[in-house]
């Protein structure tokens, strides 16, 4: 472009493009909050995972540098004290057996319940934007090709979209996780297993825009000129499509992270000693008569969790929703 | 006439997808490594010649179209299979636990619904107001709060700390007073909603939340609307306008939602049956999936995917039923 064209086009205020649309979210209250708190969640799962090389370097060949002991702020999140040295079911430290070594107490095997819960951001962000990506993915792709064949195609593609629709997600996934993984469920298998299962709702998104795009000139103008329907597809349908199923997306990442808590929770889900927030609740259900803060913390995290992106994904669709109007 | 004729539309177009789920579900039971009789003995020491003798009694050694083909037949009869871990029909056990499970979902969706649509309806007429405010919040925890944590914390509560209310297990209204003891039927019926009373709450909550956030856009949105304004115009009492006018069109897509939710509903029973030890559906099938009962899982599965197509037709049918300006077919 131009390097004289800035001038005035800046007085024309562009009402599309990546930058118009942070601006339109940032003004948003609700979408401000929720990306505050994603970004602190965010940049806590960053740091368990410097912090657990750190933990891991310590533990290994560089146990020599006495440096290196001191780096770590948390003990390794997996590792069960030794007998004698962790000391179980602590309470938290504002009751009046707590102490502050431990702020929110230890879990029945000793280690500390809030280096665990630290930690388990890191698996639920990871574990949510995982298995969004394949549902986003697998939609896009199906949406795409469904709306813009139309027909048979169209018709096909989305009575298979119905059907895994209309299983219960989370009777789907365990199915899916038990049986694919032969009896011995796992953290991957419920992430592929969650991606899957959101491919119908993705799918039907991406197909009602395409529906709208594949009737514009420029698709027209391609097929004219000769291009190849998967080079239409991919660079000018999908494209052209994208912006609903990324408001989308995010306000999916918060339903991911419940599901997969349900799941964790049911022991189909994050296997011990993940320091999963289901799979840690699984742990304290045993508890709850003897140890009550054991249940509390984790659903807490998840609820901040999925509160912070239901808040942006919310405000995200207020913002770019152009028929409300406050 | 014409109300008959989409009933019958709507359920031919759900064939394929009812076809669907037995498909899928049927390629995963058999997409596990393995043969199934070895994985449901989880590593015990059996002959040989015993595997064989049980694979060809439920037909495992045939190819897998044709166990479809048997299947398909057999479930066109009402038959589910057999679940040999149990020795017992599939359909038996599933009728024995359909009962608590409906009993929890439709007093879930009573819960969310009462609390729902006043709450979204205040919230709408002072929009923006603190009612507005705090109502959003907690309609933004709701369906943010996994369901089967505000179980626990409600057992936590009301059950451990206040000893108020039983921590699991339901009363079921349709046996006698004399079953549990009871004095008679009010008791029974006392009872049945004590126990009733937490995890329809925990259940409920996502699908309040939910209902709650759809009612208010709805209801803004209706409050805006041309014939509001005209009504306004000719000096009609809010009150009236409210009731009459916004109100009615307001409701027309939560019944949707209440029909697509369904599926979070049926899911959702399952971690709640798990939680307060009901034994419903949810369990039955988490105990088939602990035990690799194949027959029994698949059964569940085919059962709970038709309980949703079925939840969808009778919305999209009352649907068409309740708005006046949709008409499907010849109507006149």
């Amino acid at each position: 472009m131009d390097a004289d064209a800035g001038g005035p086009q800046e007085d024309v205020e562009a009402k599309f493009g990546w930058r118009y649309t942070f601006a339109k979210v940032m003004q948003d209250t609700t979408a401000r909050w929720g990306l505050y708190v994603i970004t602190v969640v965010l940049l806590i799962s960053a740091y368990t995972v410097v912090d657990s090389n750190l933990s891991r370097i310590t533990f290994g060949a560089l146990s020599d540098f006495t440096f290196a002991e001191t780096l770590p702020i948390f003990e390794h999140p997996e590792r069960i004290p030794p007998p004698g040295q962790g000391e179980e079911n602590v309470p938290p430290a504002f009751h009046a057996d707590g102490s502050l070594s431990n702020p929110l107490g230890t879990d029945p095997s000793g280690r500390d319940y809030f280096t665990r819960i630290v930690y388990g951001a890191q698996v639920s962000v990871s574990v949510g934007i995982a298995s969004t990506l394949i549902g986003f993915v697998g939609g896009t792709l199906i949406g795409a090709v469904s709306g813009y064949y139309g027909g048979r195609v169209d018709d096909v593609l989305m009575r298979m979209v119905e059907t895994v629709y209309a299983i219960p997600p989370l009777i789907l996934i365990i199915v899916f996780t038990v049986f694919v993984s032969g009896g011995t469920p796992d953290i991957t298998y419920a992430i592929i297993g969650v991606g899957i299962t959101f491919i119908p709702v993705f799918a039907r998104i991406i197909r009602s825009e395409v529906l709208s795009v594949r009737e514009m000139d420029y698709i027209e103008a391609a097929k004219a000129s000769g291009v190849k329907n998967r080079n239409i597809i991919l660079r000018h349908v999908i494209p052209n499509s994208f912006a609903p199923v990324l408001v989308y997306a995010t306000l999916q990442i918060g339903v991911t992270i419940l599901i997969v808590a349900g799941l964790s929770f049911l022991g189909y889900g994050a296997q011990p000693p993940t320091p999963d927030w289901g799979q840690m609740l699984n742990v304290s259900h045993g508890y709850m008569h003897s140890n009550v803060w054991l249940s509390i913390w984790p659903g807490l995290a998840i609820l901040i969790t999925i509160m912070g992106f239901n808040l942006f994904g919310d405000g995200l669709q207020d913002a770019l929703d152009p028929r409300i109007d406050d | 006439m014409g109300l008959l004729r989409y009933t019958a539309f709507r359920v031919v177009q759900a064939i394929p997808v009812l076809i669907g789920i037995t498909v899928i579900t049927f390629i995963l039971a058999n997409l596990a490594p393995g043969d199934p009789v070895r994985l449901m003995l989880q590593g015990q020491e059996v002959d040989q010649e015993v595997i064989e003798r049980v694979e060809r009694q439920y037909g495992l050694d045939r190819p897998l179209h044709e166990r479809y083909v048997t299947y398909m037949v057999n479930l066109l009869q009402g038959d589910l299979g057999h679940s040999i871990h149990r020795d017992r029909p599939v359909t038996d056990l599933l009728i024995q636990r359909a009962g608590p499970t409906l009993l929890l979902v439709i007093s879930a969706y009573a819960f969310a619904l009462v609390t729902a649509i006043p709450l979204g309806i205040i919230a709408a007429t002072r929009r923006n107001e603190p009612t507005d405010h705090v109502s959003r919040i907690v309609a933004l925890i709701g369906v943010s709060t996994p369901s089967f944590w505000i179980g626990i914390m409600l057992i936590l509560i009301f059950a451990i700390q206040l000893g108020w209310l039983p921590s699991s297990g339901l009363v079921y209204p349709w046996r006698s007073p004399e079953h549990y003891g009871y004095s008679g039927y009010l008791e029974l019926a006392f009872q049945t909603i004590r126990h009733l009373l937490l995890p329809m709450v925990a259940l409920g909550t996502l699908q309040m939340a939910t209902l709650m956030r759809v009612e208010r856009t709805q209801m803004i949105e209706s409050l805006q609307g041309e014939y509001v304004k005209l009504a306004r115009a000719y000096g009609v009492p809010e009150r009236t306008i409210l009731r009459k006018h916004a109100f009615q069109v307001a409701q027309l897509p939560i019944i949707t939602i209440v029909g697509l939710n369904l599926s979070t509903a049926l899911g959702g029973a399952v971690l709640i049956e798990y939680v307060f030890n009901i034994n419903g559906i949810g369990r039955l099938f988490l105990e088939a999936i602990q035990s690799l009962d194949y027959q029994l899982i698949m059964g569940i599965t085919i059962v709970i995917g038709t309980m949703f197509v079925i939840g969808v037709i009778i919305t999209d049918i009352s649907y068409a039923y309740i708005d006046p300006r949709v008409t499907y077919g010849d109507r006149d």
